[in-house]
């Protein structure tokens, strides 16, 4: 009967991502009933130092490193044949990817390939008797579902910020590695990286515990602009509404809301949204939102816990400054 | 170019949910549209079609009258549709029963889809296809562009932190994200001629599974906005500062 835990770990140059970071502390905090076997698997290529000595403090006791180059872990398919060999024979009764591109990519095939269940961009997951229980939200998050799940395997994506994080270092890990050698699939060829206007030095918006969001309030590039510095002094991302995609002042890969991409920041500044439900239904699980919008009956106030009822653009300045003080930047 | 493209009809976004019990969501009354995603794959297919020639083929699972939503996909330059009458959620059986339904067509070029549904957001629809059918996948395409002649397509794959470009042979699975055109307005000719384009409607033999939802619930909105009047703003940003600061997140 297969009962082992498998946790993909991702990482940026051995810095883990912060889901990673999510899924290794949920892990090495539940107490389960029976002893579970709980191993990680990444990738690394030349010096793996970093990453191992990340992933001891999150908590991974056991991990397996996959010997291969950046775009060879993110080729679906040199990664996956790999994969499903590996669960094939580990039979692990539920395996844990992070809700990212490579998550996205991969765990629908590899249940398809598995014959197995998943559900995707999960909030919670418990163990109960024989089943697993799971939370998702339905419609862009204006209903959570409770699901349960008896079939082995069970795969899950886990949405970034929502398990809670918690550094649980180990005295020692086990670190297996393994080589593969990338597949020549001419079928499927990976050409070259385009850069995107997405900055390198900022957090994925989906993984961001800082999130400065912009709706049509922000008219024009100079606004985006003080939300970027916002950004910037808060070490957090920025996000848009549609109102602010359709106007093109931002890409639609920063749009939140049902019809874009859902987040669970620590915090969340709604600046110019007018608070829309498609809006809020991708922001309501923030921790703490702080609405700034010259409309005092604007709803998005029904979703915050602070508002500033005033002029953004004469806001944020005073804002930025404030902060610059109290952090001492 | 024969171009099949996967469309879900969906709950209306701005609809407001409410349940008739714990059991069920209260579905009275409830607009449906089609997945926003989708009207990017439709636009796209119907872009390859005018530049290539051929045939634009809308495939769709659902148990509703969606016969209005469908024509306005037509007459968005689609050729005609199939649309599967069935009870299936499980993306599994969805996957395999679409599976079914394709392959009754010879000769597709390219599978076109929306990367996600707003309804569900279980984004496994095209993957699993792609494994079913044993043909390559790239999913969330930001722009494609197709060769037909050396049978092959670039796609700018969009992932977290970067895009990259990636070479498919066709036939292949592209699963697009928002951005990649700009879907049309059905013209008044388009809607026109959607009123004789054929929906043929199959019905997939499959018991759907059911027993893994226990329940739902309505997210609980615990918030109580705390005011600050902005027309003074070195007061309110000190006052919302020190707010923040209490509140642990600076």
């Amino acid at each position: 009967m297969s009962r082992g835990i498998l946790l993909i770990v991702e990482h940026d140059e051995g810095y883990l991502k912060g889901v990673s970071e999510d899924i290794l502390s949920f892990f090495a905090r539940i107490k389960l009933k029976e002893k579970v076997s709980i191993k990680s698997i990444s990738w690394g290529d030349t010096d793996i130092s970093l990453l191992i000595r990340e992933m001891k403090e999150w908590g991974a006791s056991e991990t397996l490193i996959l010997n291969c180059k950046e775009k060879d872990w993110h080729n679906p398919y040199s990664i996956l044949p790999v994969l499903t060999d590996l669960i094939k024979k580990e039979a692990p009764r539920l395996i844990v990817f992070g809700y990212t591109s490579f998550g996205k990519d991969v765990a629908p095939r590899l249940a398809q390939l598995l014959q197995a269940q998943l559900v995707q961009d999960i909030l919670s997951l418990s163990f109960q008797d024989k089943v697993i229980r799971i939370t998702r939200s339905l419609h862009g998050g204006k209903v959570i579902e409770n699901l349960s799940y008896s079939e082995r395997p069970l795969i899950v994506t886990v949405r970034p910020n929502v398990l809670g994080k918690s550094k649980s270092p180990v005295g020692k890990i086990n670190v297996t590695t393994l080589a593969i050698s990338p597949k020549e699939d001419l079928s499927y060829v990976l050409q070259d990286f385009v850069v995107t206007n997405q900055r390198k030095d900022r957090v994925p918006l989906l993984e961001a515990e800082v999130i400065i969001a912009g709706g049509r309030g922000v008219r024009n590039k100079a606004g985006f602009d003080l939300l970027e510095e916002l950004a910037a002094i808060l070490g957090g991302s920025v996000g848009a509404t549609r109102a602010a995609v359709d106007n093109r002042l931002r890409p639609y890969a920063d749009q939140i809301g049902q019809a874009g991409i859902t987040v669970s920041p620590k915090l969340y500044f709604a600046c110019g949204i007018h608070g829309a439900i498609q809006h809020v239904a991708g922001m309501s699980t923030s921790q703490v939102v702080v609405a700034i919008n010259k409309d005092p009956e604007a709803p998005i106030f029904k979703a915050a816990d602070y508002g500033v009822i005033g002029d953004l653009y004469e806001i944020l300045p005073v804002l930025i400054k404030g902060l610059k003080e109290v952090l001492k930047l | 170019m024969k171009i099949l493209v996967l469309v879900k009809e969906t709950l209306a976004t701005d609809a407001r949910i409410k349940l008739e019990t714990r059991k069920k969501i209260n579905m009275v009354g409830v607009e449906y549209i089609i997945n926003p995603y989708d009207f990017y794959a439709i636009e796209e297919a119907v872009r390859l079609k005018e530049q290539f020639g051929g045939e634009v083929i809308l495939f769709t699972l659902g148990n509703r009258d969606s016969v209005a939503n469908l024509k306005s996909c037509l007459a968005m330059g689609a050729d005609r549709a199939v649309y599967l009458k069935s009870d299936l959620q499980d993306s599994r059986q969805v996957s395999e029963a679409l599976a079914w339904a394709i392959a009754k067509e010879e000769e597709v070029d390219l599978i076109l889809a929306g990367w996600k549904a707003v309804d569900d957001n279980n984004a496994q629809v095209p993957g699993r296809l792609s494994v079913i059918l044993n043909l390559p996948f790239v999913n969330v395409v930001s722009d494609l562009k197709v060769d037909p002649l050396m049978s092959n397509a670039i796609c700018q794959r969009d992932r977290d932190t970067c895009s990259e470009r990636v070479l498919v042979s066709l036939p292949a699975i592209v699963a697009v994200q928002k951005g990649i055109n700009e879907p049309r307005y059905p013209s008044v000719p388009g809607i026109l001629q959607a009123k004789d384009k054929t929906i043929d409607v199959l019905i997939p033999e499959t018991t759907p599974i059911t027993g893994n939802v226990l329940s739902y619930q309505l997210p609980v909105s615990r918030r109580k906005c705390v005011f600050y009047d902005g027309s003074d703003p070195e007061t309110s940003v000190e006052l919302l500062i020190a707010s923040l600061l209490g509140a642990k997140v600076l």
